[in-house]
């Protein structure tokens, strides 16, 4: 949580955890979450498929979110991306 | 360009030898079949020809796209014309590359043997001795250090990925690299260098990993999404052969060519087809065992990683993820740095 704070206002300095809301996090940083969260979701059979269409429209939507940023198409505020 | 199936071909090949071994006069007298489909007037011209159509066969991935043959075929294929195609520096613009391996294999037990050649990340051969039943009639594939140097000082990534059984049921796909492995025999030449019994192995060649490029070269974020986007594309193809890869970690997807366009994902020694009908969850759901994540960077750790008891598919798919835990917690190059000293054989212990 303190990493992707850092990340998304990365003038700020040191968070404390508690300080972060979802409703404040970059929908890019949510994303990220979405994939890591659908990538190690748990599941009793261990040959079940994991869900491939939901990862891979998120990374879609990084994509697409990070090039509207960047060619200035967007009103949200850009953030530094390394 | 002519394309030749791989039956006439071994046609070629057989009434070729046929003609050398039963008529002394070889030089004067040319199968007139080949010589009219060739268009040739000599027997030098017509090896040279011969030759120069077998190379461009192999090693014009345009050709086994809409065809590819079997492993066997290829094998067969190659075994006779294979010795005159060595890697050399002419070689060094093909899409495939030739590697001798060593005659005498080494039988011995033990863990999974890891050279470093230049201490370069991707300069790393890797060879599994107790996997007898990968290794099929290649007890252990022992590469000859002077072709590694060769393969170094060609620019080419000398990622050697040994042979899997697997590999022969997965369906042919561009964006899998084939693996060729044969062993061709022959008569021991008095001028010539070469053994008689040759091991040889022929790989795509392929860019840098994934891995090396996102701690290397500096890449933009969204270029790593692109990457992540494409590697999930990736696993959900092969998954749906039912083939688990089982280490599909982003240092064994690579790019195709350079260091952008398609990946690619090598590396299938630990690759299995999942059979459907076993009961996995019957033995815990462990159906291979991984080493367990010392990696203290990772801000998402499930409970089956940190028990190494992997679910199949979903392994996979979370290790390959992975590269986007990277990109969100590494961001200096001194824990990068760090993270790798930790990591390095020799040098973890050293202190700053």
């Amino acid at each position: 949580m303190i990493l992707t704070e850092a990340l998304v206002y990365p003038n700020k300095g040191h968070y404390d955890a508690g300080d972060v809301h979802a409703d404040k996090l970059d929908p890019v940083i949510m994303l990220l979450y979405k994939i890591s969260a659908a990538a190690a979701k748990e599941n009793s059979n261990p040959l079940a498929k994991p869900e491939y269409d939901v990862i891979i429209d998120a990374f879609r939507e990084i994509i697409l979110l990070l090039d509207r940023r960047l060619t200035g198409k967007s009103d949200e505020i850009i953030f530094r991306i390394v | 360009m002519v394309c030749f199936s791989p039956s006439y071909l071994s046609y070629m090949r057989i009434s070729h030898s046929f003609f050398l071994v039963t008529v002394g006069l070889a030089s004067i007298l040319i199968d007139p079949m080949e010589r009219t489909l060739l268009g040739v007037n000599s027997q030098a011209e017509l090896e040279i020809e011969i030759d120069k159509r077998v190379t461009d066969t192999i090693l014009n991935p345009s050709h086994r796209v809409h065809s590819q043959p079997s492993w066997y075929k290829w094998s067969t294929l190659t075994q006779e014309y294979i010795p005159k195609c060595l890697i050399d520096e002419s070689y060094k613009g093909n899409e495939k590359v030739l590697v001798h391996l060593s005659e005498n294999p080494i039988h011995r037990a033990g863990p999974t043997g890891v050279f470093s050649i230049n201490e370069m990340p991707d300069t790393v051969i890797k060879y599994h001795l107790y996997c007898k039943s990968d290794l099929d009639y290649l007890d252990a594939i022992v590469l000859e250090s002077f072709f590694m140097e060769k393969l170094a000082r060609a620019g080419i990534c000398p990622r050697v990925h040994y042979y899997s059984d697997y590999m022969q049921r997965i369906p042919h796909h561009p964006l899998i690299p084939q693996l060729l492995v044969g062993k061709v025999k022959r008569r021991k030449c008095r001028r010539s260098h070469q053994p008689a019994n040759i091991r040889f192995m022929i790989m795509d060649k392929v860019g840098i990993s994934v891995g090396s490029w996102a701690r290397y070269h500096n890449p933009t974020f969204i270029n790593v999404m692109r990457a992540g986007a494409q590697m999930i594309v990736l696993l959900k193809k092969l998954h749906s052969w039912n083939v688990l890869h089982g280490d599909a970690h982003w240092g064994n997807f690579a790019f195709k060519s350079g260091k952008t366009g398609d990946l690619v994902l090598l590396d299938f020694g630990r690759s299995r087809i999942i059979n459907e009908a076993v009961d996995y969850a019957a033995n815990g759901g462990k159906i291979q065992r991984f080493c367990k994540n010392v990696d203290n960077l990772h801000i998402f750790n499930s409970k089956w990683e940190m028990k190494s008891c992997n679910p199949a598919f979903r392994d996979d798919v979370y290790r390959a993820v992975q590269i986007a835990q990277w990109q969100f917690t590494a961001l200096d190059s001194e824990s990068i740095y760090s993270q790798w000293l930790k990591r390095h054989p020799h040098k973890r212990n050293i202190k700053k």
